[in-house]
């Protein structure tokens, strides 16, 4: 198995108030640098400490990240880390233009040495204000730009593309990406159905733990399995947040401390503008779904280092994924508590992870 | 050419019952919605042949069947609209329009010829393209079109890319769908017909052809197509100067949605362009997608690929 560190480049906002969109009144350059900078304190602690790869997201407008463009992070994190995977977990092709997205992806493959991962997922609908795409066809969006960038990346020849959203009629990208025929495109379910047709069209599976629960993850696993080819481009990326402090007790007094698992610090309104907020919510949203989609409300492995392990290990045995791409911070949590979670992961959870391994693979 | 040909026997449908589905509205995405604001009903008509359920596309222009002349001479035809003249070559299937050539016929003026041998007209010895082709320009001077663009769909586009050769002069443009040639090397014939020929697996068909009817145009386009020396249709492409609009299916269970490449590769001035989420049948899977592309390609001809400013007062 391998692990991934997601850092979502969260704004250092202590002490302002809360509020999703967050106004440029609130923007400091001083903050904007130093959550730059604590961004890569956890970068550097997890490559040092043998992580196989860093990751990037595409979200907007607010404290929970400043990586609006993952790719432009992408670059970055390329350069300064010279022998791990990037992850582009990733752009939201339905906001943008999917031609872009190809070029740049295609640069940052150049640019790394071949190294990037690519996750493209519909997105949180809130990010559907950021350039007033319509979230209603989110779904439709995301599955005709994915066929565009795939052949945009493949094609031999200049062509035309009459979609249903897009319409192009010369496209040539220009550069194309070192991994040929283009690197390992990562699609996001939530259902065996999702998971199935990622199986069938040669794509990897990501899968989110805050939004798709263990039973549920293992069932589009095993559903995915059985529909991919056993070909390089199957892998099962699962997203999970971890929480690990010295003891048990220790880590779950900090997640009910820092509120960790509550993500409304990222997407809920300032409380005066809640009512009006609560209408544009429905607008995007529509009216709240029974069996709908919400975020778990705490991390997904927390406790001790030991605790942790043992979770992560009898959550591979059940799902079956082989990525981890762990997330370490929260909105609430401070900086030192994070880096402290994500030290102790390094020391003591990823060696035995790595033994585990090789003890399987030495078996088998 | 050993292909199995015969295989093409696909593409007389044959299915039966004539269709009478009809068409949800909302088919296209927000970017044509705006365009046309086409919205789709179902509608029924008669015919000599009897009464069927037909697709209408509001906006359409039904076109009118004709004929000319007797006996062995008897030619058939569909025509409708006004404008500037755009003739519509049918697939090996026969004359039966697509959704999108009645579109076509709201800004163009359409003609449609029954190729020889197919459908109602006698059974004649033809054994090659070029014959073929020199009939069918034979039919535009007898119906007076001096010059058109020119449209083949699978079959007909190999008719039209013969009469290219030869007539280039009198061709504003040439409009080359799911083209049936050259085939992919190692080409085999899928096994689920319905799905090579259409994406939307609930969407509207083409009526049924007669057995007797469809055995007989099998026979033609098989006859035809294994006496094709593609290698030959290859190296003249580099000669048809015409601009020309060659447009494939991403999800063509036929020959596949890179069919178009090679015209791209080997023609001067040709535009290939994909079709997003249609099959082989082009014109019954996005019918207003297809008909404003190769609208647009027939007004702008090459320079449609310049993007016109749509700005807001």
């Amino acid at each position: 198995m391998r692990v991934g560190l997601w850092n979502p480049v969260g704004y250092a906002a202590e002490g302002l108030p809360s509020g999703w969109p967050a106004p440029g009144v609130r923007w400091s350059a001083e903050r904007g640098a130093e959550s730059l900078r604590r961004a890569f304190e956890l970068y550097d602690l997890a490559v040092a400490g043998g992580f196989d790869m860093v990751s990037v997201a595409e979200h907007h407008s607010g404290y929970g990240s400043l990586t609006p463009s993952p790719i432009v992070m992408a670059a970055a994190l390329a350069q300064r880390y010279p022998h791990v995977r990037i992850g582009i977990l990733g752009p939201i092709l339905p906001l943008t233009q999917p031609l872009r997205v190809a070029e740049e992806i295609a640069m940052v493959d150049l640019i790394s040495g071949g190294r990037t991962i690519v996750g493209f997922f519909r997105g949180v609908p809130n990010e559907y204000l950021a350039y007033g795409t319509p979230p209603a066809a989110g779904g439709e969006m995301l599955r005709e730009a994915v066929a565009l960038v795939q052949r945009a990346w493949t094609e031999p020849q200049v062509f035309g593309w009459e979609g249903r959203h897009y319409r192009h009629r010369s496209i040539a990208v220009w550069p194309r990406p070192l991994q040929q025929p283009h690197p390992p495109i990562v699609l996001g379910a939530t259902s065996p159905e999702s998971a199935v047709w990622a199986g069938e069209h040669g794509f990897g599976l990501g899968l989110f733990g805050a939004v798709v629960a263990p039973e549920r993850a293992a069932d589009c696993v095993a559903a995915y399995r059985g529909a991919a080819d056993g070909g390089a481009a199957e892998t099962v990326l699962y997203r999970a947040r971890l929480y690990i402090a010295d003891s048990d007790e220790q880590a779950e007094a900090d997640i009910a401390r820092f509120d960790l698992g509550n993500s409304r610090g990222v997407m809920a309104p300032e409380p005066q503008r809640a009512t009006a907020a609560d209408r544009v919510n429905a607008a995007l949203f529509g009216p709240p779904r029974q069996g709908g989609t919400t975020m778990a409300a705490r991390p997904e492995f927390a406790g001790s280092p030991q605790s942790v392990l043992a979770q992560l290990r009898e959550s591979h045995a059940r799902i079956d994924w082989d990525m981890l791409d762990s997330i370490f911070t929260y909105s609430n949590l401070p900086h030192e508590h994070a880096h402290r979670s994500l030290a102790l992961f390094c020391e003591q959870v990823l060696p035995e992870l790595a033994a585990t391994q090789t003890a399987r693979a030495s078996a088998s | 050419m050993g292909h199995a040909y015969s295989s093409l026997r696909c593409l007389q449908y044959g299915r039966g019952a004539p269709f009478s589905r009809a068409l949800t509205s909302g088919e296209e995405g927000p970017l044509h919605e705006a365009r046309h604001s086409w919205h789709r009903r179902a509608a029924a008509t008669d015919t000599a042949a009897g009464r069927r359920s037909a697709l209408t596309v509001a906006g359409s222009v039904r076109l009118r069947e004709q004929s000319r002349g007797q006996g062995a001479a008897a030619t058939r035809s569909l025509e409708g609209g006004t404008g500037e003249t755009l003739v519509s070559l049918h697939g090996a299937g026969g004359l039966n329009p697509d959704p999108a050539l009645e579109l076509l016929a709201a800004q163009f003026h359409v003609f449609a010829p029954e190729l020889p041998g197919f459908g109602s007209s006698i059974e004649q010895p033809l054994a090659s393209f070029e014959e073929v082709a020199g009939q069918v320009v034979g039919m535009l001077d007898a119906h007076g079109v001096e010059r058109c663009t020119l449209v083949g769909t699978s079959f007909g586009a190999i008719v039209a890319l013969h009469i290219a050769l030869t007539e280039a002069n009198r061709l504003d443009a040439l409009v080359l769908l799911s083209p049936a040639a050259p085939r992919p090397a190692g080409w085999t014939p899928p096994i689920d017909i319905d799905r090579a020929l259409f994406a939307n697996p609930s969407g509207p068909r083409p009526d049924a052809v007669a057995p007797e009817l469809a055995e007989r145009q099998h026979a033609l386009v098989g006859r035809l197509l294994e006496g094709l020396d593609e290698d030959r249709l290859r190296a003249r492409l580099p000669a048809i100067e015409v601009p020309t609009l060659v447009v494939c299916g991403t999800e063509d269970g036929l020959f596949g949605p890179e069919q178009g490449r090679v015209y791209r590769e080997l023609m001067p001035n040709c535009s290939f362009v994909l079709l997003y989420d249609a099959a082989h049948e082009l014109g019954w899977d996005r019918p207003e997608a297809l008909a404003a592309l190769i609208g647009d390609f027939a007004t702008r001809r090459e320079t449609f690929v310049v993007g016109v400013a749509e700005s807001r007062a």
